[in-house]
Formats: C-alpha cells, structure tokens, sequence
C-alpha cells in the first residue's frame, strides 16, 4: 500500500478579484520527498505555497495532510500541522538579533515569566551548528547577507519542528556554492523525513535536487512527473503549453522599415542594472523578456528617471536626453504605466476625472491659471469613450471599478501626455481576456500612429504576440535578441532560463 | 417625494464638513437654550469669531498640509516668534510697514526651514517641527526676555484696525475669509492644489506621475510659515503687544479644527471650510464654558472631548 500523501491538493481553487489564479489543483506531494513545483510567472505557484502557508484560503477544494482534511486560515495554524515557509521575500525581523529571530513567538523563558536569553542563545548556536552555518547568534540580522539569512530562515523552520518545509524560489539571491550547501542541507533533511516543496524557475537545479516534478500553467494542474524519467524540454513543453490563442491582432504589413528614433547607449544604474545598449524604431513594439531579478523593472525605472539620473546616454530622434527625474522625462516624451496599478499608478480613492488628468493638469487651465472643471471632465470623458472605460460617471473613484477598467484608466492617464515613448511594464497584469484584447489592440494602433513602445510582461505569450522585436534579459544585461516570427514559446523561455545561468556566479556581499 | 428622501440624505452625507456643521450647530443651539441672550447676541457672536480667528487662519494652512499628509506642529511657536519679533521692530522704531513685512518674512522663512530640514534631512515633518516648535518658541522667549513688548506707539494703522471692525466683521475674521478664501482656492482650483492632494492620496503615484515630492513638500511648509507669519501680526495687531506667552498649545487646536472640519488625517483630501467652521466650534466651546461660568481648566478638557466626539459623529453619519 502506498505511504498516505503528506500533503494532498484535491480540487484547488483561487480567485483574485474575480481572475482564477488556481484551477482544480489536485496532486499530492509525498512523505520524505523533495517536491519541486515549476511553472511560468503568475503559473500560480506562488499562490498554491501561500495556501499551504495559510496566507491565503482556497475559494474551493480541499487540503488534506495525511489524509485528513485541514484548513489553514492562518499562519500560525499552517505552523501547528508543521508547516513553514521559507518565502522570496525574506521574513526576518531585520533589527534584532539572530536569536531573537530564532524564537519569535515562542520566546524560552523562565518560570517568573523573564526571557531565557542565554537558553534561547545555546539553542540558536546548536540549530545553526546543525546545519553547518557559521553564524553569531547574537549578530543582528541586518548585519548578515542574503545567504546567511536565508539560512536563519531554514533553522527557524527546523527549531518549529516543521515536517513540511516550503521554499519559495529560496536561491534567487543565492551563489552557486550557497546554492550547494542548501540542496546538501535539503537532502540531509530528506533523509530525517522532512518534507520539502521547492519552488523555481531553475530547472537545472529542479533536476538535481527534485525526486519529483509538478507543472502548473496558467492556474492549472499539468501533472507530475518523476525527475528520473523526464527531460528538461519535457518540463519545458509542459509549462508552456500549446499554440498561441488568437487575441492578438496581426501585425502590420511595413513598405519601408521606420527610422531609428530611440537610442539607448551604456545605461547603468546601480551593481543591478547595465550596461545596456539598444536602439528602437518608430512605431515598433520592443519587448524585454527575462525572469523575476533578471533587470526589466530596473531597466524601465531607469529609462524614466525613477531612482535618479542613470549613468549613459539616453536620445530621442537624434537629440541628446537630460533625463533626470520622471517630470523631465515626462517633457521628453516619456511616459511609464508602472506594473502595479494600485501602488503606483492610480489614487484608489479618487475620481476617474482626477487619475486620468493628473499628468495634464497645466493643460487644462482657464485664462486665469485655474483649473476649469469643465475643460477636466471633457477630458476625463473624451478619455473615458476613447479607451472604453465601463463607469458611471467621470466622478467614480477608481477603486470601484474592476480589475480591466483600471488597467484602462492608467493607460488613459499616461496616454493622454500624448508621448512618444510608452513604456508598459505588465500592461494586463490582473485583467481579463476581454479586456485584454482591448489593450493588445490599443498598443497596435498606438504603434500604427507611431510611437515607440518598450513592453514587459510577465507572460510570454504576450512579448511573443504582441512584439516586433524581443530582446532577453538576465543578471541587469540584454543577452539575446529575437525577432517577431523567430522565438516560439520554449525558445524564449530557455533563453530567460539559461540565459542567468551562463554566467560567472557573482558573490553576494552583504 | 418618497423617492428623494434617499438621495436627499446621501448627498448630506456626502458633505464633508458635515461633521462640524453638525457639531457647531447643535453646540450652538444648547448654548443659546442654557444661556440665551447672554450667548446669543450679535456683540457675542463677533467676540466668538474674532476668537475663532486665529486657530482659523492658522488652519488654512495646515489643511493643506494634511490633504497632502504632512502635519506641521511649530505653526502656534512661529505665530509666537513673529508675535514678539514685530514688536521688538517696532520698539526700536522700525516703520509699520516694514515691521509688518519683517513679521512675515520670518514666518515664511521658519516654513522653508521646517520644509527644507525634512527633505535634506529625510525626516518626517512631523518629527522636523516638534523639534522646531521648541527652537522657534524658545527664541521667543530669550529675544523678549520673556517678557511682553508693548512699549511702542500705537498710532499706526495696524493698531486702529486690529481693535475694531470693517465692514461690521473683527479685522481678524476679515483677514481669516481672506486667507482661507485664498487658500480654497488654491486647494480646489490651482493645479497646485490638486497635486497637493494627489501627493496625500498616493505618493507613490504622483511621483510616478512626474510630481517632485521634496518640492511640493518645501513649498507647503513654506506657505504654511507665511500664514503663521500672518497670524501672528494679527496677533499682535490684536493683543497690541507681543507676548511670548501666545500662541501656546495652538497646534493642537489648529489640527482639531481641520480634522474636525472634513480633512482625513491621512491626507487626499481636504476642505477650508470645514476648516474655518471646525476653528469656529473651538472658539464657541471656549465661549460657552466661560458663559456658563465653569472654570477655566474645564475648558481644556470639554474642548479635547468635543473634538472627539465632533469626528465620531462625522463618522457615524458618513457610514450610515
């Protein structure tokens, strides 16, 4: 009889404001076994780690740990069925010390109710001697690097007893030999019967490390597969699924080819990013394609002047760019919807008419250098018809509406600064099919008028659908180059994959 | 006409200063059923005004500081500063005009100094002004000796108007709708304003948006010193002398009445006349304790009472 699955997933389901980020999830993860679960961005897996993590609850579908169901509603409940989560971002307290860490919530003390600091001290020293980490107990965390304290991390999940331990792409911020260590630790552990999820888009390591491989795409399950009896471009298939749908509209037929009018020359911007070089014509769609870390958000926050002046040169149809700030780089012709919409696009609270015209105020001023109401709700409303706003009235806050006609309204908002450069980062992030089409084709006519327009998504079918040209990124530089017709799916997403791991490992410094 | 009584109650509640109409007219209407006449009679009412006035003008100010998320706390120490620093100008002989000028300079440049401390320093300028709030009233203090500064000639203009009225109005309530109707318009009218309040909402994306931050931030605080710099020579013109005493405790008032007027604490948004109404229903209370003849220091604690009770209600009503 087989061993009853630690965890089973059976029937799983998620909904974010209304889009399914799980669909009838059902697979089981095995006592003693390393469990990688691989997928594209937004596949959901960071979702499904999130349930077992309680952060999240399942809309439907049931978690069952050893054949009985459980519900994780919390995370100190996921805590006590022996659940810990090591998450990307990492979750120490960054002020206090190693120990402190060790024992949050569950401080030793004596019976007169004062802190064993010297218990909680010895007991730190021997969790981390455990897993052979050389780390001061009393070291503040802040003062430790990546690795260390994603070590710290690991030993809180041991000293909670945890038989089930989720990493969540633990080695992002990890070298090679850090790398090493971990997965010798994670074996190490395997043989004690500790369970361990490990979540990543690095199938090379998948294979060394895994005995088993799940495969999400888009929400849903695809199956799982025995290390050994798989191959990479197997996995590689499985993520990326069939052939593309048909929301993209074609692209348009040229005579000529469109001058270059955008010339980017040796950006650098902090150890992150750089140096990049790369040119972009009239009305052409460039894309950037690379994996979580891989640069595109820092490349696009660097283009628009959003963590100061970047270092190369920056020129628009021949003429040398001073682009220090957003607001010069607004005056230049540049315009950015940033990827997350509530956070840094839109004022939730406030009306349609007030988001869409926040970038124009100066335009829409009376004689007198007021603003006037009516030459505002024209505008909102002009905007409103044009993009195909669903709302009441311009005097809708923005918060109300869903998830499409935000998205719209942010494009509206910048769209209306009239540039030349629009640069997307994740332009349907969180929307619907529907209005995904929208925008696919708004970007197409925005391109057919002639502007040039710099995309990043987290979805590679749209870079390959949408785009004239796609260019890949890893560790901050652009690695290779593909043009539209030439990369398929698992082309793009090997390049992405290898295309970080081709390099010399830097050390990571504190 | 059963069909609009809900849209009739929703457009009241909509109203942001429904909370201090509320509070000022019910406070009113209890003072004038337990007082009568002694409360409600027109020389009363100006008294009341010309008392608002001061947390008034002060308020302007500081709702547009909060619709953008910034509280500045030495806006009652500048007031004190530019109260005893006029008068001095004037005692050594300085020229109405020019002391006036001096006043308002200094308070413009204390604003910028708040502003430009927060943003080279990077510290909240919450933390910038209770440090500042110290500075400016301690200075106060040692350039008076810690004493009134009345021995000037009160001939002046300044003088004759800050005891008497124009147009049947206290000097001060005139200056107040002056300032405040300026300040209305900025806030609701001036692209200025709107960034103002886009910056309170989501500061994030107003600088995505290409607004500067440390700008906006300097410019507020600057214009909030200069208002206080008004303040404080009405002060003057008022009390006729500086005193290093006034002005004391006037923050708090002054963030009462713009909370309890309509403006969020966490900034957004913002309204001056909810303002002025909320600096208003400050001043009644203060009258009507005195009225009812209750010791002073109950005052001080009806006053901080009312002021929590003024938001619950404007909450209360806007859940409903």
């Amino acid at each position: 009889m087989p061993p009853l699955p630690c965890i089973a997933f059976d029937k799983v389901c998620k909904k974010f404001e209304g889009i399914a980020a799980l669909r009838n999830v059902t697979f089981d993860v095995l006592p003693g076994e390393i469990h990688a679960v691989v997928g594209e961005n937004g596949a959901g897996k960071s979702t499904l780690m999130k349930l077992l993590a309680g952060v999240h609850q399942p809309d439907s579908g049931e978690l069952r740990m050893r054949g009985q169901s459980v519900r994780l509603d919390s995370p100190s409940r996921a805590q006590d069925h022996g659940i810990s989560v090591v998450f990307q971002e990492l979750s120490l307290f960054p002020h206090r010390s190693v120990a402190a860490n060790l024992f949050i919530h569950r401080e030793l003390a004596s019976s007169w109710g004062w802190l064993d600091v010297a218990a909680m001290r010895s007991e730190a020293t021997r969790a981390l001697t455990d897993l052979q980490a050389d780390i001061d107990p009393d070291a503040r965390v802040d003062s430790l690097t990546l690795a260390e304290r994603q070590l710290v991390e690991i030993a809180r999940a041991l000293q909670q007893r945890s038989r089930v331990i989720i990493l969540d792409e633990p080695n992002s911020a990890l070298n090679e030999a850090e790398s090493q260590r971990l997965f010798a630790i994670l074996r190490t552990l395997r043989s004690e019967g500790v369970t361990a999820l490990y979540v990543s888009h690095r199938l090379e390591e998948v294979f060394d490390l895994a005995d088993r491989i799940s495969v999400l795409r888009d929400g849903e399950f695809q199956g799982t597969f025995e290390t050994s009896r798989t191959t990479i471009p197997a996995i590689i298939q499985a993520m990326v699924g069939g052939p593309l749908d048909q929301a993209f509209p074609p692209r348009l037929g040229r005579l000529a080819p469109e001058p270059v009018v955008l010339e980017i020359q040796d950006l650098i911007q902090g150890p992150e990013l750089g140096p990049i070089s790369f040119t972009a014509r009239r009305g052409e769609i460039l894309a950037f394609a690379g994996l979580e870390g891989s640069g595109v958000d820092e490349l696009f926050r660097a283009l628009f002047a959003l963590d100061g002046p970047a270092r190369g040169e920056l020129s628009l149809q021949g003429r040398r760019l001073r682009q220090r700030t957003p607001g010069e780089a607004m005056r230049n012709g540049w315009a950015l919807v940033p990827e997350s919409r509530r956070e840094q696009g839109l004022m939730t609270e406030k009306s349609l008419s007030a988001n869409i015209t926040l970038t124009i105020l100066e335009r829409l001023r009376n004689a007198l250098g007021l603003m006037s109401g009516r030459r505002v709700d024209d505008s909102a409303s002009d905007a409103i018809r044009e993009f195909g706003i669903v709302a009441d009235s311009v005097e809708q806050s923005v918060g109300t509406l869903s998830g499409g006609n935000q998205q719209k309204a942010l494009l509206a908002k910048w769209l209306s600064t009239k540039p030349g450069v629009l640069l997307l980062n994740d332009p349907t992030r969180g929307v619907d099919v529907g209005a995904k089409r929208e925008i696919y084709a708004l970007c197409r006519r925005l391109a057919a008028q002639g502007m040039t327009i710099l995309v990043a998504s987290s979805e590679t079918d749209e870079l390959l659908g949408l785009a004239d040209r796609i260019l890949v990124l890893a560790k901050g530089r652009i690695r290779n180059e593909f043009q539209a017709g030439e990369a398929t799916k698992s082309v793009l997403l090997r390049a992405m994959i290898h295309g970080g791991l081709m390099l010399p490992e830097s050390p990571i410094d504190g | 006409m059963a069909r609009e009584r809900p849209s009739f109650l929703r457009r009241l509640r909509s109203i942001e200063e429904i909370g201090a109409v509320a509070g000022l007219l019910s406070i009113c209407v209890l003072l004038w059923l337990s007082t009568g006449e002694k409360f409600a009679n027109p020389s009363n009412l100006l008294q009341v005004a010309r008392q608002g006035s001061s947390y008034g003008i002060l308020s302007v100010g500081m709702t547009l500081l909060l619709a953008m998320g910034e509280i500045d706390l030495s806006v009652g120490a500048i007031l004190t500063l530019v109260n005893v620093v006029t008068a001095i100008a004037l005692r050594e002989g300085t020229p109405m005009p020019l002391a006036v000028f001096l006043g308002l300079a200094l308070g413009t440049s204390c604003g910028f100094l708040n502003g430009l401390l927060g943003v080279a320093l990077r510290i909240p300028t919450i933390i910038v002004t209770l440090g500042t709030l110290s500075v400016f009233r301690g200075l106060a203090l040692v350039f008076s000796n810690a004493t009134a500064v009345a021995n000037f000639s009160k001939e002046s203009l300044l003088f004759q108007l800050g005891s008497r009225s124009v147009l049947g109005l206290p000097t001060g309530v005139l200056v107040m709708l002056l300032v405040g109707g300026a300040g209305h318009v900025l806030l609701k009218h001036t692209a200025f304003g709107w960034r103002l309040q886009a910056i309170g909402s989501n500061a994030q994306a107003a600088r995505f948006s290409g607004i500067s931050l440390p700008r906006y931030r300097v410019a507020a605080m600057t214009l909030m010193g200069l208002i206080s710099g008004i303040a404080g020579v009405m002060e003057l013109a008022f009390l006729q002398s500086g005193s290093p005493t006034t002005g004391q405790g006037y923050e708090l008032y002054v963030i009462a009445s713009v909370i309890i007027g309509g403006t969020a604490l966490a900034g957004g948004r913002g309204t001056i006349v909810g303002a002025l109404l909320g600096a208003l229903l400050i001043a009644v209370i203060r009258n009507g304790l005195v009225l009812l003849e209750l010791s002073a220091y109950w005052g001080t604690a009806v006053t901080g009472a009312v002021i929590i009770a003024a938001v619950a209600v404007g909450n209360l009503v806007k859940k409903q």
